[in-house]
């Protein structure tokens, strides 16, 4: 019988806490041959450092492997009200929960660590008391975050910890310390891999999974994606990023009903389940989920919508607020393309024993549609917008160029109608695809059917109206009696 | 919506309880007048008052949909075109069950006392499901796994209404594609078809129910015989303690008030409100906002003795303790009779207070968590503030006796310059005792504090009106 890929529990055990890569001595840890996985998109960092850890633990799960196991590649989400209409890949979702649920069905223990005292952690706090999670405070705890990071190496265990990247030594990340500054509440942080540390010399030893992201450098070959930060140094990025930390230790390995458990989460990502996406906000009516995400963004590709929406930002930045939402929606959708992409690529391993070919085809569907909607540019741009020639960025550009030069933002949204229902019909398509993926893998898992509100609760309004009408007609019976 | 359906159903209803009518229709129906005549006509007269407050409560409605969604003039009066038809059916509901329950309850002995104890239990009644169904529905979606508030007309009417607003709002068409696709649990044109099936049905119920419903008649209840039985121990127990002479002006003022209905509702009424008070403190929106060892049992007191000072007064002052002019020559006649019938009348009053202080303040301490000796503070202290409410209600209707007419002047202005003293003298004490509680977190010395002020205002009061009705001359 095939099994998942990342469920040999034996390689786990084998790899785990090898003394042969691991000092005993208190003053010195390091894992060697930590496989490398570089997070080739932005928005993937903690992804690929989670994947080097599962790596270094022995279980063989790599970026799009997570992708399809935590269901990022098959989420998304749309937000449209007021200045905001913006498409969401499904990375940049509540993360915390991806990371719950995959801990969850591979039974790997995930212990999470942050500091609410700082700025970044408070942020990282709320997200996981949002997601009702459990999570250790470092503000209200005795214990230290390098005492956890030498535990976690002396058991043989990466680590996963956030970091500031405007502190880490790299020059990728020169741009981050010209344009930009050191991460508040909200802002986003990077994550990064620890393999070792030195208590006598103070240093921690890195693998980066996110070197040659900015500025398009690529893979990068040069190896200086491992480094080594002094404690000192360290401290400030990981500090500044509110010690966030991913702690995984071993567990029993996949639950029983694997399969039926990461069937049903992806079908309700794909359909956009909102209690799943968003529990406690599902009357959110202007967040879209799921299928539902590329859908509403078609629908809000209206003359009357982006109107609506220039109508905030003021006449000189009209253009440039219009040719941002045009580089924002390419940009993400394009992130969303390779992690759907790479997930359908790896589900069949994750389900060796589920025919996905129904799935597969109607999940396949979509991709022309994203590869239209796509553009490497748009992901490879920096601080700066990379100007392109492609459908959605060369429309909203025009859009901006139109209005730039007429001032009647009505009319200049109109002349490209046509290439504005063009998208949208694409999004339509990826709509109608996820939709009947869903349904092909709910087929394919033999998954109780999804039934609609609309379908429970007409026979209850039915039959109570029913006897209501029927309780009336026979007291009113038995008084003529 | 459940709520605003609710109210418009139960204040017309409560209010025409309060007078019971029967006597007249027995008089238009010797004049050939058909009973539908007379529902129509007793709802089309109430269509004014009624109506303005449904008006009043539509706009209620209507306007935070306009606030959020900004709802188009067009789509605002759609809105008022379907609120206040089914206001109107709500009347008419209310309508058929106050005339039907006139007119079982009319002609029985004790019917205007039945009615009156009706139209104050009749607001519990309704308002407790209502305000339920505002903090619970959620967990009784999960615990059924249906959704119970689609069989309620105001859930179709919620659901129109909301179909409205977004169709006319300026919203984003993905934000309108939601609400329809997941607000609502079946589609609003099904919604409207079935708001007017309900309205024509309710109209039609209610008319060709009018001959067999509003038969008017005694009905067996009201022909049982009274017979008298053996005295409680409470009675017992009070002739024991306050002798024979006394004992029997304490137990005949105990059963005069507590033989009442309306006096039995107005009680169960209070003690309702005053236990709606920890129970929204405990689950309500301030539930997770506020958790202060201080602050809890303080907002606990202040709001339970606020409502029960002020109902303290209302409920044993007023039309509670003078029956007539007859009975007050007599008691003139007697010596020292006012004294010691007001002495008795206040003493039993402040033994029933007893239950209404006891009761919410412990269901308070218990729901909310508090120690005992918190739960002893809240209980003494809102006992205080109901003997301060008796005192002060009673001085006031001795000074200015109003009798059994509820709908007399005397009446009204006893009843305005009851909540108000009260209120005055619960302001007096609580300003320095919420000041003390805030600066030096002590809660048991500001009680205290809070609570010496109001007693000693009804005590002057008291004094004073027993001395006015002992000097008054009987007309």
């Amino acid at each position: 019988m095939a099994t998942p890929i990342g469920s040999d529990i034996s390689a786990m055990d084998s790899e785990k806490g090898n003394s042969s890569q691991v000092s005993q001595e208190n003053t010195f840890g390091y894992i060697e041959d930590v496989p490398y996985v570089w997070q080739e998109v932005n928005g993937y960092c903690m992804s690929a450092a989670l994947s080097m850890v599962l790596q270094g633990m022995g279980l063989d799960l790599d970026l799009y492997d997570l992708a399809a196991a935590m269901g990022t590649g098959f989420s998304a989400l749309y937000l449209g009200i007021d200045e905001t209409r913006m498409f969401y890949p499904g990375i940049l979702i509540r993360q915390p929960e991806y990371f719950d649920f995959f801990s969850e069905i591979y039974e790997v223990d995930l212990a999470v660590y942050l500091d609410s005292s700082t700025d970044f952690g408070r942020g990282a706090d709320y997200a996981y008391e949002r997601a009702n999670l459990d999570y250790i405070d470092f503000s209200n705890s005795t214990m230290d975050p390098f005492e956890v990071l030498r535990e976690s190496i002396d058991a043989g265990i990466p680590l996963a910890v956030s970091v500031d990247p405007y502190y880490l030594p790299p020059d990728d990340y020169d741009v981050i310390r010209q344009y930009l500054a050191p991460l508040t509440e909200n802002g986003i942080g990077h994550a990064i891999t620890i393999v070792g540390y030195n208590h006598t010399s103070h240093e921690v030893y890195i693998q980066d999974p996110g070197v040659g992201v900015l500025d398009n450098r690529g893979y990068p070959d040069d190896g200086r994606w491992n480094y080594t930060m002094s404690y000192f140094d360290f401290n400030r990025a990981w500090e500044s990023s509110g010690y966030y930390t991913l702690r995984l230790t071993p567990g029993s390995g996949p639950v029983e009903d694997f399969e039926e458990k990461l069937g049903d989460f992806i079908c309700n990502r794909l359909r956009g389940d909102r209690t799943m996406y968003f529990t406690g906000y599902e009357n959110f009516y202007f967040i879209s989920a799921g299928k539902d995400a590329y859908s509403g963004m078609a629908l809000d590709l209206t003359v009357d919508c982006i109107a609506d929406y220039a109508r905030y930002f003021t006449e000189v930045n009209k253009p440039d607020a219009i040719l941002r939402m045009g580089h924002m929606f390419e940009t993400f959708l394009t992130t969303q393309y390779y992690s759907y992409k790479g997930a359908l690529e790896s589900l069949p391993n994750i389900l060796p024993e589920v025919n996905l070919q129904d799935f597969l085809d109607a999940a396949n569907d979509a991709l022309p549609h994203f590869e239209v909607l796509s553009h490497n540019a748009s992901i490879n741009s920096g601080v700066q917008v990379e100007f392109r020639d492609s459908l959605i960025f060369s429309t909203f550009e025009d859009i901006a160029l139109e209005f730039d030069s007429s001032g009647n933002l009505e009319g200049s949204i109109a002349l490209y109608q046509e290439e504005l229902d063009e998208i949208g019909e694409h999004l339509f398509a990826i709509a109608d695809s996820w939709d009947d993926a869903a349904n092909a893998l709910e087929e394919a898992l033999n998954l109780p059917d999804d039934t609609t509100p609309l379908e429970t609760s007409f026979p209850v309004i039915v039959g109570g109206s029913g006897i209501l009408v029927l309780a009336v007609a026979i007291f009113l019976v038995k008084r003529r009696k | 919506m459940l709520v605003i359906f609710l109210v418009i159903l139960v204040i017309p209803l409560s209010n025409s309880l309060e007078n019971v009518k029967t006597d007249q229709w027995e008089i238009l129906f010797s004049s050939n007048v058909k009973t539908r005549d007379i529902l129509f006509g007793t709802f089309v007269g109430k269509i004014p008052i009624y109506g303005l407050l449904s008006l009043i409560l539509s706009s209620v409605i209507v306007a935070p949909f306009v606030y959020v969604y900004n709802v188009s003039i067009l789509g605002q009066l759609l809105m008022y075109s379907i609120v206040i038809p089914f206001a109107i059916t709500t009347i008419w509901i209310s309508n058929v069950i106050s005339t039907a329950l006139q007119a079982k309850i009319g002609q029985s002995p004790r019917g205007d006392d039945i009615a009156k104890a009706l139209s104050w239990a009749m607001i519990p009644i309704i308002m407790i499901p209502a305000m339920g169904s505002m903090y619970w529905t959620t967990q009784m979606i999960a615990l059924m796994g249906l959704e119970f508030s689609m069989i309620l007309p105001s859930t179709w009417v919620a659901d129109v209404l909301t179909w409205i607003s977004v169709n006319s709002s300026n919203l984003p068409p993905s934000s309108i594609f939601n609400i329809q696709s997941y607000w609502f649990q079946i589609s609003p044109y099904i919604s409207l078809i079935l708001v007017g099936v309900f309205a024509a049905a309710v109209f039609f119920i209610g008319f060709r129910s009018a001959d067999s419903l509003f038969s008017l008649g005694s009905g067996l209840g009201s022909k049982k015989v009274i017979t008298v039985g053996p005295e409680n121990f409470a009675i017992r127990g009070v002739r024991r303690i306050f002798g024979s002479t006394f004992g029997v002006i304490m137990a005949t003022s105990l059963k005069d008030y507590t033989r009442k209905l309306q006096n039995v509702a107005k009680i169960s009424y209070a003690i309702f409100l005053s236990m709606m008070i920890p129970l929204l403190l405990a689950f309500g929106p301030l539930a997770n906002v506020v958790d202060d060892p201080i602050f809890v049992p303080v907002m606990t007191c202040l709001s339970i003795g606020m409502m029960l000072g002020i109902f303290g007064g209302v409920v044993f002052g007023g039309i509670g303790l003078l029956d007539s002019q007859d009975q007050l020559w007599i008691l003139k006649g007697a010596p020292s009779g006012v004294p010691k019938f007001i002495l008795a009348r206040v003493l039993s009053y402040m033994m029933l207070g007893s239950i209404i202080a006891i009761i919410p303040a412990v269901f308070a301490g218990v729901l909310l968590q508090l120690a005992v000796s918190t739960i002893a503070m809240i209980v003494l202290y809102v006992y205080s503030i109901v003997v301060a409410g008796i005192f002060i209600g009673v001085g006031i209707t001795a000074f200015n006796p109003s009798y059994e007419d509820s709908s007399s002047s005397a009446f009204a202005v006893n009843t305005v310059a009851t909540i108000f003293i009260t209120m005055i003298a619960l302001m007096a004490g609580l300003i320095p005792g919420v000041l003390m509680a805030i600066t030096q977190g002590v809660l048991g010395p500001a009680l205290t504090i809070a609570a010496i002020p109001a007693p000693i205002v009804g005590l002057v009061i008291l004094f004073a009106g027993t001395i006015k009705l002992n000097i008054s001359e009987v007309v």
